[in-house]
């Protein structure tokens, strides 16, 4: 059974009196434990389907099925404890918060689940260490590298064990070095874990180390295959 | 163990915009000062003006005799002057006609000049009658008090002060020694105990000399009368009171006026400018703590629009609505409570000046900490509630989007 079930899901925005279909009759299964690749233009609406599938935007028709169940009628909160739970975000531009520290960024989502901060903080520290990281815990993310900053952000993402992993652009604002470091960690985690990971990606480099590539032009499929 | 998260993350956000918290602590700090000194200067006005009451009395009052002299026709003043013993005497007869009147003591102050063993005695004379020893609540050490039946005899008591001097003149024994004062030699029967003072009684009784309005009437024909002490009944009504007196005289003595001046109506004057005093603070507090408050909502509100990002990040992570608005909420009421607390610090410094500068006892109660922390912490929930709205309806994907 199907982790993620998109069926003809549109997404049209209002541009002045113009409609724009940014996503076009999207269908799309992804089975626990793949690793897929999402590749397309910039504007090609794969980000979209990131959000969408991410739970942070709503489709304008059509149905999503995540773990056979359908979400989209919840309020927003209900959405954020979802989204808290199960899916873990990262970003192009890492997105910590730069007032607080590499360990409270990630102890942040744990907070929001309401576990005690001295818990929160244990798990936080122990990811932390996984991503080899341990001695910059009080830094703040201006302290750190772009590599480092987005370790921090893949830990923080792990943080709630989510089932789905979702990874936009991880190594877009990354040198090729560490980028491929980056790789390396989703690629290890994926060996490890078997989580169900979805990265939009325009590296090819980093598209070729996925199970499946999905290719989005103009807010259409037009290639899906596995590797 | 959420409140503590909410608390830290609130003081580490203000503690990095250090200089706008500050200006928008100053603007909660004036207001709570401003509250809290007008709540703690109300307490002592409020204790002082019982303390009046325990030391006078609410029923002693005094009356001011004034004779007023028409010239305009023409009449000769001699002639219209009223030989004051005249209405002296109808003075001691008020508590007959005026059932509301329980005793009174009319004052007579003469500046003559008194003299022990040849020194001069700086001493105002003061020409009374019996019960002004009740009146003023005066205790003697030796001797006694004038009474009635002492007549028309040269007898006086003398003050604390005045005692000393004699003693400081030789005197060993008081009672019996005596004084001259103009040209007649009156003898002491009285000392008196150092006396605390009374609000009505304008004269400072340690240094006087008092001697019998009957006395007095004997060798200064021309005394005048001007004040009279009353003992009311305990519910008198002042106005009225003073009208009956009026009319009492008015009968007999057309040209007299008279003021009454009551316990009631001195701690209604006091009431009345404490009063003006809580208006004036009152308003300069609520608009303190307005200004305070938009500069509160003001600084949330850029904080908010410079943190949009992270507050995309928070709700993409999964902070519920609710979470955002208590952040923000959260740092608001801090914001005031840093506010509230410094006030309250002021406001114990002003309390203390004003209370050294009327002469008050310094009373600094709880009650006026608690409305304090109170009313700075409903300001910044007041003014963060709708900053922290607008964060929290903030849609996480516009947020994220614009790079």
């Amino acid at each position: 059974m199907p982790l993620i079930k998109l069926s003809h899901i549109y997404k049209t925005y209002q541009v002045g009196n113009e409609k724009r279909d940014v996503l076009k009759n999207v269908s799309l299964s992804i089975n626990p434990g793949e690793l897929t690749a999402i590749v397309g233009a910039s504007g090609s609406g794969k980000s979209t389907l990131m959000n969408i599938i991410g739970l942070l935007d709503h489709p304008t028709s059509g149905e999503y099925l995540l773990e056979e169940q359908n979400f989209l009628h919840l309020t927003s909160d209900e959405l954020a404890s979802i989204r808290n739970r199960q899916i873990g975000f990262i970003f192009q531009f890492f997105y910590l918060l730069p007032r607080l520290s590499a360990l409270e960024n990630i102890m942040m989502p744990l907070m929001y689940q309401h576990i005690a901060p001295a818990d929160a903080e244990q798990v936080a520290a122990e990811w932390l260490a996984k991503m080899g990281l341990g001695h910059i815990a009080q830094q703040k993310p201006n302290q750190l590298s772009g590599g480092q900053q987005q370790r921090v952000a893949i830990a923080r993402a792990l943080a709630t064990n989510p089932t789905l992993l979702l990874a936009d652009e991880p190594t877009g604002a990354l040198d090729s070095k560490t980028s491929e470091d980056i790789l390396r960690i989703f690629l290890d985690l994926h060996a490890q874990t078997h989580k169900t990971i979805i990265m939009v990606t325009h590296n090819p480099i980093v598209a070729q180390h996925c199970q499946r590539i999905i290719q989005i032009t103009d807010g259409e499929i037009v290639d899906d295959r596995y590797l | 163990m959420m409140w503590q998260f909410y608390w830290r993350e609130a003081l580490n956000n203000l503690w990095l915009s250090k200089l706008r918290s500050v200006l928008a602590i100053v603007g909660i700090l004036v207001g709570a000062a401003a509250v809290v000194t007008l709540v703690s200067i109300g307490e002592m006005a409020k204790y002082k003006a019982l303390e009046e009451f325990k030391t006078l009395g609410m029923n002693l009052a005094s009356l001011t005799v004034n004779q007023h002299i028409d010239f305009s026709n023409g009449i000769d003043m001699t002639h219209t002057l009223i030989p004051d013993y005249n209405y002296a005497e109808k003075m001691l007869q008020l508590p007959d006609a005026i059932s509301n009147i329980q005793n009174v003591a009319p004052v007579s102050t003469l500046s003559l000049p008194a003299f022990f063993k040849g020194k001069k005695l700086d001493a105002p004379i003061v020409a009374t009658t019996e019960a002004y020893q009740t009146l003023a609540n005066l205790t003697l050490i030796q001797g006694r008090f004038l009474n009635q039946l002492d007549r028309d005899n040269y007898f006086c008591v003398i003050g604390s002060d005045i005692a000393e001097k004699m003693r400081a003149n030789g005197a060993i024994q008081l009672v019996g020694s005596e004084i001259q004062l103009g040209n007649a030699y009156f003898t002491v029967i009285g000392v008196a105990a150092p006396w605390v003072g009374n609000t009505f009684i304008s004269n400072n009784v340690n240094s006087d000399i008092l001697i019998s309005l009957s006395a007095a009437h004997n060798f200064v024909p021309t005394f005048y009368v001007d004040t009279i002490l009353l003992k009311l009944a305990p519910n008198a009504d002042p106005d009225a009171m003073e009208q009956q007196i009026a009319h009492y005289f008015s009968a007999q003595f057309p040209s007299l006026d008279v003021t009454i001046k009551t316990g009631k109506q001195l701690i209604q004057s006091m009431t009345h400018q404490k009063n003006i005093f809580t208006w004036m603070l009152g308003m300069i507090g609520s608009i303190a703590l307005l200004v305070g408050g938009i500069g509160i909502m003001n600084v949330m509100l850029v904080s908010v629009s410079e943190r949009r990002r992270e507050i995309g990040i928070r709700l993409a992570v999964g902070a519920k609505q609710i979470d955002i608005q208590l952040m923000f909420l959260f740092e608001a009421v801090m914001l005031a409570l840093v506010g509230g607390v410094l006030g309250i610090v002021i406001a114990l410094i002003i309390t203390d000046v004003v209370a050294n500068f009327l002469a008050w006892p310094f009373m600094f109660s709880g009650m006026a900490i608690v409305i304090g922390f109170f009313v700075s912490v409903l300001t910044g929930v007041f003014f963060g509630i709708y900053p922290a709205y607008q964060a929290s309806k903030l849609n996480p994907i516009d947020v994220l989007r614009s790079e």
